[in-house]
């Protein structure tokens, strides 16, 4: 039964125009037009850009040993008046005010969020890390030359580390800023996906439609019916969300920077919360024809708008501003983890998005079910 | 004696202050055609919707073949067929694959479901739109997927909820003609419409219900015979004098004399030969009519006489 229904809704959702269009074509054609605005800007600024950076040395120190050896940063080595008018002037995208004796901690200086600041700021958190390292290591090793004890710690520290995991991949470039279009572009696909599951509570349940209660008189179970139809607009919701990130990658040719298995699974699971979303809303506005169409869309639109759907780097504001909406925003979830795995790699970061992704389908699954184990109905 | 297909034992159901199912009982034989008449809002649906489990009640006892309807009564479930009064199959599958999905929700032998199926489709008659999307059939061919899609798995009982609303006469006729070869094949029904010629015309018993009460029950016959109205007879002339109007109530019979317009409405309660009666008084009285008829009395006098307004109110 569970297969029959499951085999039946696959079929029934392929054929539905408005759900290929909405959570395939339309994203596509959005791609498309991105891609047509500003592809150029990524492909050129993977190409040529490098974080420029200016320095001001108060002495030599470790911190500028290591500046002198890492190949992704332009430095400019000048004057404090110099270094805030390179800044002010947009040539560079900070400022680190190196310590003036071995053990001070150096400083950055940054006046808007983008790609080189973030660069900047985990070289420095690296740095201090290493810094500690360096010193541990000198003192517990008795390793005298400085240099040899950095080396050996830039091996570990190393930007752009290789990832590993389904196929390996060696990071080389830097993510453009102009991604994050790109990356709320696929959550706003993935949440598409919470009209799909609305369909489906309003096609399975008897208090919603005529066809619901044909299938409350037959002799399955209502989660059956309701299980195998969610999966089927899964296995629907991957292959949208699959072929969209691979016409990005391999058509549009703009790079994740990560491993494609890693990007899938993320944007899967975003899928898999719309999808839970949806049902939480189809219960929410049982019987409630305009809401029901209403409120996915705007949950949809609203959570991509503040991952940086129409506005690049608000994600970033809200960041400074209320950490916490980025938190509860699944848009800004996936963007945040496939911005993540493209600039750091697979790291906490990644893993902490896909949990908070996880506990939100989790809950809404949860409430969601909770309502739906009533046996009957109270009115039709 | 065996027991009851469907018993419905002192229904209640409310929603909020409102009462739609005041203390209703029924039972259904098997091998009965049953009818469930009444207006629009009489809680025919709703009662329905009660005996399926699908609605909680407020109160009261539903039995289906023996054993208490709950929503987890599968095995009961398994023989019981709905055919809901809008139409539920789904746009996206053509006509042969609506009809094998909600096939499949009862059996599991392939072999078997595609043999109903296309027994299914043949009862219909849509044979020929196998591969229709629904979209692409008539309101009528849309209603005889419907009942295909409600009956493919051969139900024991057969829950036939206004099947023929919007439908046009030949398809109405097909889908009558339909239900009594089910009922022939074995099948109990329940059949519930606000049209009452359809229910004399169908069911061996029939119950007519008002503001969720079973207001009288039997069959066409008996429901006839049991109220004061036997015949009607509608006589078409100009507006008559209250003297004269006296004078035909006064005729042996004569229980009801009323006028509106050119019409005079003359109701009798039992003898015979009333129309001879009242015409020989007509031409006595040199009153000028035209056209008279003469009408026994429907299933709609009876609602009227017990309840006090018209069935299709």
């Amino acid at each position: 039964m569970f297969t029959h229904v499951f085999l039946y809704k696959l079929k029934e959702m392929f054929r539905m125009k408005w759900c290929i269009g909405w959570n395939l074509v339309f994203p596509i054609v959005l791609a498309t037009a991105f891609y047509m605005g500003f592809g150029n800007f990524i492909r050129e600024g993977e190409e040529k850009e490098v974080t420029q950076v200016a320095v001001v040395k108060e002495s030599d120190t470790s911190f500028t040993e290591i500046l002198k050896r890492v190949d992704f940063l332009e430095i400019k080595w000048t004057k404090e008046e110099e270094a805030k008018r390179l800044l002010k002037k947009g040539r560079v995208d900070g400022i680190f005010y190196g310590p003036k004796a071995e053990g001070d901690q150096p400083k950055l200086v940054i006046n808007e969020n983008g790609v080189g600041q973030t660069l900047l700021s985990q070289f420095l958190k690296s740095y201090n890390l290493s810094e500690f390292q360096v010193k541990t290591l000198m003192e517990s090793e008795k390793v005298e030359d400085i240099s040899k004890a950095i080396s050996l710690v830039s091996q570990e520290v190393e930007y752009g580390e290789e990832i590993t995991g389904f196929g390996s991949y060696k990071k080389e470039e830097e993510i453009s800023p102009y991604m994050q279009y790109f990356f709320a572009l696929i959550a706003m696909a993935s949440l598409f996906s919470a009209w799909l599951s609305e369909f489906i509570l309003k096609e399975m349940l008897a208090s919603q439609s005529e066809i619901g209660k044909r299938y409350e008189c037959g002799p399955i179970k209502r989660s059956i019916t309701i299980l195998a139809a969610i999966l089927a607009g899964f296995v629907i919701e991957i292959l949208c969300n699959v072929i969209l990130v691979c016409y990005i990658q391999f058509v549009l040719k703009l790079s994740f920077h990560a491993p494609l298995f890693y990007v899938f699974f993320i944007s899967c699971l975003a899928g898999t919360c719309g999808i839970a979303f949806g049902i939480f809303f189809g219960i929410l506005c049982a019987g409630k024809e305009n809401l029901m169409v209403t409120i996915p869309l705007t949950f949809s639109m609203i959570c991509s708008f503040f991952s940086g759907l129409m506005v690049g780097n608000i994600q970033q504001l809200i960041q400074n501003k209320m950490p916490i909406i980025n938190k509860i925003n699944p848009a800004a979830v996936l963007s945040d983890g496939l911005y993540s795995i493209g600039t750091y790699g697979l790291g906490r970061e990644y893993w902490v998005d896909v949990a908070i992704l996880l506990g939100m389908t989790f809950a809404c699954i949860l409430i969601s079910s909770i309502i739906l184990r009533r046996k009957s109905y109270a009115s039709l | 004696m065996s027991k009851p297909v469907v018993e419905i034992k002192n229904l209640v159901k409310r929603y909020g202050d409102q009462l739609a199912v005041d203390h209703f009982s029924l039972q259904l034989e098997e091998g009965e055609i049953l009818g469930l008449l009444g207006p629009n809002g009489s809680g025919k649906t709703t009662t329905l919707h009660c005996l399926l489990a699908l609605l909680k009640y407020d109160k009261g006892e539903i039995q289906v073949f023996g054993k208490e309807m709950t929503p987890e009564s599968y095995d009961s479930k398994k023989n019981i067929g709905v055919v809901m009064q809008n139409v539920a199959v789904v746009d996206t599958l053509s006509v042969y694959e609506n009809v094998d999905f909600f096939c499949g929700l009862y059996i599991r032998d392939k072999e078997t479901r595609k043999k109903y199926v296309e027994e299914a489709i043949a009862f219909v008659g849509l044979e020929e739109y196998k591969k229709y999307r629904p979209k692409k059939l008539s309101g009528g061919l849309l209603r005889r997927l419907n009942i295909a899609c409600g009956i493919v798995h051969k139900p024991k009982l057969i829950i036939f909820d206004e099947p023929t609303v919007a439908v046009d006469p030949q398809s109405r006729n097909a889908i009558l003609e339909g239900i009594r070869t089910l009922n022939q094949r074995g099948a109990s029904i329940i059949y519930t419409s606000h049209y009452m010629e359809e229910v004399e015309e169908l069911c061996s018993r029939i119950v007519i219900m008002d503001k969720g009460k079973n207001v009288v029950s039997g069959s066409a016959a008996q429901l006839k015979t049991s109220i004061r109205n036997s015949e009607t007879v509608t006589v078409e002339t100009k507006k008559l004098d209250q003297e004269i109007l006296e004078e035909i109530r006064q005729i042996n019979h004569v229980y009801q004399v009323t006028q509106s317009g050119d019409k005079l409405k003359i109701k009798c309660d039992g003898g015979s030969h009333n129309l001879v009666h009242i015409m020989n008084y007509l031409i006595e009285k040199k009153v000028d009519f035209g056209r008279v008829t003469s009408e026994l009395p429907t299933l709609n006098d009876v609602f009227l006489e017990i309840t006090g307004k018209e069935l299709r109110d």
